[in-house]
Formats: C-alpha cells, structure tokens, sequence
C-alpha cells in the first residue's frame, strides 16, 4: 500500500548490558499511515517511550536497538549515517514531550528557539523568518504571536508552553508527529485545547500522529486506530471504534472495567493483580499470565500474533475461541460496600479559611503582596464521609489540606475538628492531636524517607504520639497494619524503593492508619499510579472507610475518581469554592459555568459518547493578582457586566447545593 | 626501648578520628543505602588501586602518631633505665638509621661526597680544598669513583628481589583467603584471580600492592648505605623529612574536617529547616566570614599563638608539643574558614528536604523537631557531607603546603612538605641549586593529592545519584 508512512518491523531495544539487559522493546511491528492518529496505550514502563525513542534514534546512552527495521517512506532510519538522521529528525517527523516546563530553554526567548528550528530546515532571511514564527505561532492558537516572539519561555504558562513546543515540532513541517503523553502534565481545560489543536493541525497539514499515552479518556478522543502495549510487546492492535466497542485482550477488558465511574459506586473497582513483570528476563510463558484472571494451560507457552482482520490482531490463545467472550469472574468481585456510617456532628468544619503567603522585594524584604493561594474557603466532613476537593493545579486544594493540618499556618478562619479549634492550639497541644488527622501525599516515592526501613516508617506516628509505648506490641501492630493494607508481612524489614508505586502507596496508607486517624486528607493519592493500580487502591480507600468510619477529603483533579468514590464534591478556583454539593446533583446537573467547562473538558472513555466540550479560553490567573469581580469573569463563557464588578457570595441553592455565580442566582 | 607515652593534643584527635571511622563503618554496613555506594567504590579499579595508595600514607601517618620518650641504653644511678629528653614516634624508631645517620650539609641523591668544598687535612699533612666523603652515605666504598655504579646496581638488585620475594608470598597469602572465603579451591581462586574475573578487581589491588612493595623495598635496601633522595642542610636525610611530612599533610586533610564538621553540618541544617530570623543570622554569620580574606585571618591567629608561646615557654615540655599545638589551631582556623562551604551546601539541601512530604507527614504525625533532623534530614545529606570531606582533603593538604611558603603554616622545626618546599626557596637560588628537597616533598605531596583526587571522584561518582543514574 502507498499510503503507508511508517512501517516499524521487529523492533527489539535493549537497555544497559550486562548479564540481563531490560528488553525494553521486545519484537514490535506496527504501521501508520499518512494522515492518520495512531495511538500507543500502555502502563508506566511497558516501553511504549522507548519505542518512540528508537524510531527516532534518541535513545538515552545505556539503551541500544538490538535488531529490527524503521522505514519512513522508502528510508531504512536504522541504516542512516547520523548526518542524514538529523535531516530526518524535526524534517520528515518531529517529537513533542511529556514536560512542556524542561523542554524549552529558559534563557532563550520563544522566537529565538522556534527561529533556531526554522533556520535549520528553511534557512530563509531575516524578514521571512520572523513572519514564519508569527506564523507558526498562529497556527498553534497563540494569541497576540507578534508580540509573544521577544517573550521567554517563564513568562508562559504550562499550555502555551505546550503549544510552543508544538510550533517548534511543526518548524520543518513533518509527516509524523510522534506525541509522547503530550497532556499528562497538563489540566484537564488545557489538556482539552491541546487535543482540539493536535486534531486540528492534523486536518490542516495532513500529517500522522503517533500518540503514546496512558489515558484511555485521551485515545477515545482522538485515536484512530490503537495498539496496547504490554511488558515491550504489542498485544492488541484494532480501530478505535472496535477496541472501545469489544476489547480483544483479557489485559484490554480489564483495562476498561477498572477505570472507576459513578455507575460503579456500589461495587468494587475490577482489578489487575500485581504489576508489570521486569523486563530483564527472557519470557517463555505468556507475559500477562501472571496477572490475567483467564489464564489456562496453552498460556504456558508464549501466544503468537493472531490476525483477525485485515488491521486488527491480538497477541492471546482466546483470540478467535469459542469461549473467548465468556463473563469473567467480576461479577462474584461485586461486593455491596453500601454501608452508611450515621452521624450528625460534623467532623471537621472550616470556615474562611486563609493562607496567604507573603511577596517580598528589595535589601529588606518588605512585603509587597501577598500570593492568596486560599482566599476563604469553607467547607465541612460528616464522620464516615468523603468530600471530594477538586480543582485544577495551581488553584490552591493542596493548601487547603495543608492549612486544614496546620501544616501551612493558617492567615485566617478557623478549622474546627471535633470541636477543637485547632488555629488556636500550638506546640504540645496540637502535637497530641495530630493523630487524628492524617494525610497521604501524592507522589508516593518522595512520601518515604529513603534511608529507612518501612517498619520505622510505620512505627513513626505510633511512637511520636506514644499510642503503643511497649515496641514488641508495637512491631505486631505494624504486622496487623500491613495485611490490612494488602501487603506481605515481611515487607516490615524492607527498604520503600524495593516496592512499587502502588505498594509505596499502600505502605503510606499504613503509615497514616497507625495513628487511628478519623480524618485522612488524600492528596492526588492515586494520579501518580496506572489505571490498574489506582483502582487496587481505590478499593483499599473504600473499604477501609466502611471498616474504620473514616472520613476523607479527597484532593483530586480526576474527576471519574469522584464520581466513584465522594459524597459530597466542592470545585475550587483561584483560592476559592465556586461550587459544592452532593456529588449526583453537581456532577449530573453542574450550574456554575466553571464547572460546567470543567466537568465537559474530561475525557470520556467512549469515542460514541456525543458531549460538547465547553472550551475555556487562556489561563488560571495568578493567585497573587487576582481578577476584579469574580475570578472567573475572564474565561466565562457567560458572562454579564455584574461579574466584572463584584465578586458573588456563595448562597445555597433550594436544592441544597452552594454555588457562587450571578448568573446560578437568577434561575 | 619505648619509655613513657607521650599522648599530644593531635594524637588524640586522630585516634578520636579512627575510632569514630571505625563506628561509623559499622553504622554503615547495617545501612543499605551506605553500603551500597562504598561496594561500587571498591568495585572501581581507580577506587581500589588508590585506596592501596592512600592506606600506605595512612599507615605511616598512624605509627608516626604514637609518641613516646625513647629508653637510653645506658642506666643511671640507681639502676633505672634512663629516658631521653626528646621524643620520638614509633615511625621514627622503625627508621632509626635513617633518623641518626646525619652528614654535615648536603650532599645529593645517592652521593658518595658532600656537596660542598671543604679544606681536607690529608695524612700526609698536606691540606687541599676538595668534596670529602660522607660519614654515612657509601662510606662502606672503598674507592667511590669505581665501584659506586656497581654498588648501586647490586643493592637495588637485592631490594627489588627482597620485594619480589615478599609480592609473591602476599599474592598466595590473598588466593589462599579469597579461596577460603569463596569455599572454592586455591587453583580456582587463582584462576579467577589472574584472569580478573572477579567482582572486586583483585588482580589491581594485587598490582597496585606488589608495585608498592617493590619500590618500598628498593628504597629500603638503598637507604641502608646511601641518602636516596639527599641530605639537607643540616645533612639531615630528605626522605626521612619527605616521610615524616606524611603525618603533618594528613592531619591537616583531615583533622580541620573534623574541627569543621559539627558547625557546618549544624548550622546548615538548622539554617535550612527552621527558617526565618535563625536563617537570617547564620547565613549573616557566614557571609561575613567569607567576606575576611582567609589568609589574613589564618595569620593573624598564628601570630598571636607565636606570642601566647613565646610568653609561656614553661607550659611546653619539648618542642614537639610545641610544634604539635601550633598544628592543632592551624587545623582549628583552617576549619573556621572552611566551614563556610559545606554550610551553604547543607543549608540548601535542608531547605528542599524540609519541603519534602517525608518530613510534611512527620510533621503530621507530631514528631519534634529534633528528631525530624536526626532521622529524616541528616541521614538524607550525610552523601554531601561524606563528598565534601573528600574533596576538600587534597586542597587541604596543598593549603598547607602554601601557608608553610609564607611562614604563617606549621612550626618551622616540624617536618611538612611546605617547610621544605620553604626552604627549597634559598636552596634554588644556590649555585650550584639544590634541587632535591624541591623534588622529594614534590613528589610525595603529587602522589597523595593525585590518589585523593581521583578516590574522591570515585567516591562522588558512587554517592551522586543523579550520576549514578545517568549510569
């Protein structure tokens, strides 16, 4: 076919030598065609960046392509000098990154680093240059380019960085973009511009995209065709539309079933045990057995490539059996966690909450500002409950836990926790507290201190709030903790960077439990973890709520996950609550156009399912020199001259929602 | 012959100093994370065949720390054994012959003559101006000019096979206990040996070791009959000078660390964690310390020693003690302003850490501040400190070196590579020059400074996780 633009054969990369190399990349054959978006799906280190990285033969020092063949077109890239590779590289296909915050140079300014991109390939004159960048620029949605040209990459925000990044790849105007989780350090407002962008200069150019990613929400939305990567291999290869419809792979479906939504909130989340076997091993067997829950005999024996149509195969024995479709075992998974925990007094009651953090300039630090990174907030938890917190970055929910904790102290308001004010107390009195709040951090690998072994780590609260003074009671306690959470027992004597991501987070979740807290502030507890992990750990959340009656704030920008697990929701913007209610009124029926944006910018994992995406335009303004009026008022779809004015109150509403928007108040 | 120990003031900072490496090795060897590092350090051919290089200077300077009043052996009176007035180390009496066999002034490398024209009274009477004869150096020739080059090639004959001898029975000594500890049997571990297949490279440390003795042994043999590298002006024997230094350039590398250490490591950390006004007044602290020049600062203290100890001259019992207590506050001022640096350091580090949810959740779970440094800060930076150290070992040692040039270093009557390279300046400018004392300290202060040079870079390499990922 002539219409094919990459052809990847065999491809095998191996990283570091040695007596047992990672086979990073393990015999991969896929195809893109010109004009098309080809997704890579896959979990954290099943190789789906290395194979990127090898097509454009940028891989790190250690790594080398063992074996295989790269055609772009009619060019073998494997076989090209490095001259002729750099001609390639930016020139017939080009590559964004993850990181849109370290891929620019800071010192140069955003004309400067596109010029150097447009130089190279075009070499043109001053004159035509400079209009080529504004042009470039313009093409990605850059507002105002002439003026942004002579601006430096810290004076843009993570989306315009993004776009920039994007401007640059597009520089030698390429036939294929290879996009490596262009979106995943982004909110899910900017994430939904980039997408719309991406699709965008896809029909205007023509070019191929090769998008990797974890996120089945961002593959529904702009895929074409999909291959999900597993352990270095491909394992299912379909049509976007037939993947979503009926996933091939035990791996896929499982996939699917355990992404948490609100339809699964009576139920456990389906999971995938274990994690993604090391790849410096040869495999002989299939390398999902140990995880898969249709493992039979034949999967002793490695499972050939099995064509299905002319663009569809999977790499499984089920494939093509007669009792490929058969009902798993999910359904005996139901478990009915209904359990309410009553109770009237609230838990914890914030009310105005401020943090604001000084700005300070000149040889004597005067103040001249302040960053008011919460500006009055109030909120409040039932025993037992959960309040989901969300937001997107940069909006002030992770000070809200900290100043909740006292770990940031407090400007203003009060947090009054079982009818303790806990602002007032200090010292010993709010030491011997803090066993009742508790948190658990959002990267669990900074969460650990490195140089101890887990049992301490356990141990730690427990002997700083002296709940058990006697260490033989206490070394059984942590025993008892660790099958609580999942985890096996000898586990005590073992160092945090042994276990991974999940585990860690499983060990973290220990750690706040020893102390028997009511309250835990979860923060992004589950946004550094794969799909499959998250819902091992959303299910330990749940059921150690029902067990234990514990409370939580969930600090999240996932919104599947607080449909899944929250009672209550309260939406933050810049520093405050622009909304919060039950979380079937307000995810089903959202009234403040924020979260009306917000709640349709989330990727849905259904390329069927019809939404119109409410597009927010530019940026969260800066904490430290918020809007006039409300903060919103700038990015409203709807907005009146009132919001420019005033900032509104936040009044309940007769269905028992509080929602602070002019407009939500004349219904 | 050892008299009544004599324990100075360095002496027992340095056996403080073993003592707490030692406790330190054992703290480290339960520690993963500490462990695993100093395993690719002595994975290292650079590491291991320098840690060879670095454990001879260290061993020298060790037995040159145990100081004592050396028996006469003659008795007095009342039949007790009488002790000398001087004191020595176990190093000086390990090299009694070298120590004792002084000539009249220079006289060079290998030489039979002085270096100096002298009137000689002939037996006949008659008196002409010529070199005359050493007392010590090839004074067992009967007739130098003839059978010198012979003599030279026949003990250095012996010396190299003395040291041949001695490599092999230290090579079988090893293959027999890395073959006791692999349970194998002694041709394998040989083999394995031999071939370099081993994950500690043995057969380097093997080289390294056996090139060591060689030369040790040459040196040994030549040093019995001739001054190899001279004699001074006073006709003292340079080598025994040059190895003597060792002592003082270790202490120096290493005791100003030690002086340094506490206040670094504390302030630093205490800057960065707590913040605010205590920030304020140690980053001050050590701005304004940084901003003095050092040397000015460095002189300043040991004039002020020189007068304190020419005032009280009765507090000091020997010159050594003397000599020793003006090294002790060179360490102490060299530490004050060196200080500065490691703070700095730490200062930033605990100021990242302190942001770090690991100490966010201590502080969650009411543990103190106190303990939050002890068990969550200090060991997370005790990579930076252990780097530090070793790097600023060897700037050190050559800071010595250019403190002694200008007379504000060691005491003048105390052996340092600076006190000779000090009066090399006179000797250069002699006609004809005399160059070996130049050489001599040259060479010893190249080799430890190249070995501490590259063992840190192996060290950091080992520590550095960023470039220990890169790996």
């Amino acid at each position: 076919m002539s219409d094919i633009l990459l052809k990847v054969e065999n491809l095998e990369t191996w990283l570091g030598d040695g007596d047992r190399p990672v086979r990073a990349v393990d015999g991969v054959d896929l195809t893109i065609r010109k004009g098309e978006t080809f997704a890579l799906l896959g979990e954290s280190g099943c190789g789906k960046s290395m194979t990127a990285l090898s097509i454009m033969r940028l891989l790190p020092p250690a790594g080398r392509i063992k074996g295989g063949q790269v055609l772009l077109g009619d060019t073998s890239l494997l076989d090209l000098p490095e001259y002729a590779m750099r001609e390639e590289r930016g020139g017939r296909m080009a590559m964004i990154f993850q990181e849109p915050m370290t891929s620019l140079n800071p010192v140069l300014t955003i004309g400067q680093q596109i010029g150097e991109a447009v130089r190279i390939r075009e070499g043109l004159n001053k004159q035509s240059l400079g209009q080529r960048i504004v042009e470039l620029l313009d093409s990605v949605g850059i507002p105002d380019p002439e003026r942004r040209v002579s601006e430096y990459p810290h004076q843009l925000s993570g989306g315009m960085k993004q776009r920039v990044m994007i401007a640059m790849a597009l520089a030698g105007r390429p036939e294929l973009l290879i996009a490596d989780e262009p979106t995943t350090a982004l909110d899910v407002t900017i994430q939904a511009q980039v997408l719309n962008l991406l699709k965008t200069l896809q029909q205007q150019t023509g070019m191929a995209i090769l998008l990797i990613t974890h996120d089945l929400g961002v593959v529904a939305e702009v895929a074409d065709r999909v291959a999900v990567m597993y352990a270095g291999q491909i394992i299912e290869l379909a049509d976007s539309e037939r993947f979503f419809r009926q996933p091939q792979h035990p791996y896929s479906q499982k996939l699917f079933q355990s992404l948490p939504d609100s339809n699964k909130r009576s139920q456990r989340l389906a999971v995938i045990r274990g994690s993604v076997p090391a790849l410096n091993q040869t495999f002989t067997a299939c390398r999902f057995m140990d995880r898969c829950h249709r493992a039979f005999d034949a999967c002793h024996q490695a499972p050939e490539w099995t064509q299905l149509q002319a663009d569809e195969g999977v790499r499984c024995h089920l494939a093509g059996r007669a009792d490929q479709w058969q009902k798993d075992v999910t359904t005996a998974e139901q478990h009915e966690l209904q359990g309410e925990v009553a109770g009237d007094a609230l838990l914890l009651d914030v009310k105005g909450l401020k943090v604001h953090f000084p700005i300070h300039k000149g040889v004597f630090k005067r103040t001249i500002g302040y960053v008011k990174a919460v500006d009055g907030v109030s909120l409040a938890i039932a025993p037992g409950k959960t309040l989901a917190l969300v937001g997107e970055s940069g909006c002030g929910k992770t000070t809200v836990g900290k100043g909740i904790l006292q770990l940031v102290k407090p400007t203003d308001g009060s947090v009054c926790f079982a009818s303790d004010e806990l602002t007032q107390l200090s010292g010993n009195a709010l030491r011997s507290r803090r066993s009742e709040l508790q948190i658990i951090f959002q990267d669990p690998v900074a969460s650990m201190n490195p140089r101890m072994l887990v049992g301490d780590i356990i141990e730690e609260g427990m002997k700083a709030q002296k709940i058990v003074r006697n260490s033989v009671q206490r070394h059984a306690r942590v025993v008892e903790l660790l099958e609580q959470v999942g985890l096996p027992i000898d586990s005590a004597s073992r160092y945090p960077n042994e276990f991974s991501g999940g585990q860690r987070q499983r060990i973290c979740i220990a750690r706040a439990l020893a102390v028997d807290p009511k309250l835990i502030i979860c923060d992004e507890p589950t946004s550094a973890l794969d799909v499959s992990v998250q819902a091992q750990i959303l299910n330990l959340l749940k059921s150690l709520q029902r067990s234990r009656g514990l409370a939580y704030l969930f600090i999240t920008h996932n919104i599947s996950v607080v449909a899944y697990l929250a009672d209550e929701v309260a939406v933050m913007y810049l520093g405050r609550i622009v909304e919060r209610g039950a979380v079937e009124q307000l995810l089903a029926k959202p009234k403040h156009p924020y979260t009306k944006a917000l709640l349709s910018a989330v990727p849905v994992a259904d390329p069927k399912a019809q939404r119109e995406v409410i597009r927010l335009e530019g940026d969260m303004p800066s904490p430290a020199n918020p809007p006039a009026g409300c903060h919103f008022h700038p990015r409203c779809p709807v907005v009146m001259e009132q919001c420019r004015k005033a900032y509104p109150e936040l009044t309940q509403l007769s269905d028992g929602r509080f929602a602070s928007c002019f407009r939500v108040q004349d219904d | 012959m050892i008299g009544e120990l004599v324990i100075l003031w360095t002496d027992a900072l340095v056996f403080i100093l073993v003592l707490f490496s030692i406790f330190f090795g054992v703290y480290a060897a339960g520690k993963e994370h500490l462990r695993g590092p100093w395993r690719l350090v002595v994975r290292s051919r650079v590491g291991v065949s320098t840690l060879v290089i670095l454990s001879f200077y260290v061993i020298v300077g060790l037995l040159d720390s145990v100081h004592f009043y050396p028996l006469l052996p003659g008795k007095d009176q009342a039949g007790q054994q009488t002790q000398s007035a001087e004191v020595i180390s176990l190093f000086d009496q390990l090299v009694t012959p070298l120590r004792e066999r002084q000539e009249k002034t220079y006289s060079a490398p290998l030489a039979t003559h002085l270096y100096a024209k002298e009137n000689i009274e002939l037996p006949s009477g008659e008196v002409v101006r010529d070199y005359p004869r050493l007392a010590f150096g090839g004074a067992h020739l009967e007739n130098p000019e003839l059978e010198w080059s012979k003599d030279i090639l026949r003990l250095s004959a012996i010396g190299v096979l003395k040291g041949f001898l001695v490599s092999v029975v230290i090579t079988n000594i090893l293959i027999a206990l890395l073959a006791a500890r692999w349970r194998g049997s002694f041709g394998d571990a040989a083999k394995l040996l031999l071939t370099g297949n081993t994950a500690v490279p043995w057969r380097v440390v093997l080289i390294t070791l056996c090139l060591l003795i060689l030369t040790l042994f040459w040196a040994i043999e030549l040093s019995s009959s001739y001054h190899i590298l001279g004699t001074d002006k006073v006709g003292e024997d340079v080598f025994y000078q040059a190895l003597k230094s060792i002592r003082t350039g270790l202490l120096i590398g290493t005791l100003t660390t030690l002086v340094m250490l506490p206040a670094a490591i504390l302030l630093g950390i205490m800057a960065g964690y707590f913040r605010g006004w205590v920030d304020d007044l140690i980053q001050y602290t050590y701005t304004t310390l940084n901003s003095i020049p050092g040397v000015l600062l460095i002189a300043a203290a040991i004039l002020m020693l020189q007068i304190y100890m020419s005032n009280h001259p009765d507090e000091f019992n020997s010159l050594v003690e003397r000599a020793d207590l003006r090294l002790l506050f060179l360490c102490i001022i060299l530490g004050v302003t060196s200080w500065t640096g490691l703070c700095r350091l730490l200062r930033g580090e605990a100021m990242k850490l302190r942001e770090a949810d690991y100490v966010q959740a201590a502080v969650a779970f009411g543990v103190g501040h106190f303990t939050i440094i002890v068990r969550h800060i200090l060991p997370n930076v005790l990579h930076i400190v252990l780097i530090t150290v070793v790097l600023d070992f060897s700037g050190l040692v050559l800071a010595e070196a250019v403190l002694s040039y200008v007379n504000i270093g060691v005491d003048p009557t105390m052996n340092s590579w600076g006190n000779m390279i000090n009066s090399a300046r006179m000797e250069m400018a002699r006609e004809p020059v005399v160059w070996w004392s130049l050489l001599a300290s040259m060479i010893f202060m190249f080799v430890l400074v190249l070995s501490a040079n590259l063992f840190s870079d192996v060290v950091r390499d080992a520590f550095d996780p960023r470039l220990r990922n890169s790996r």
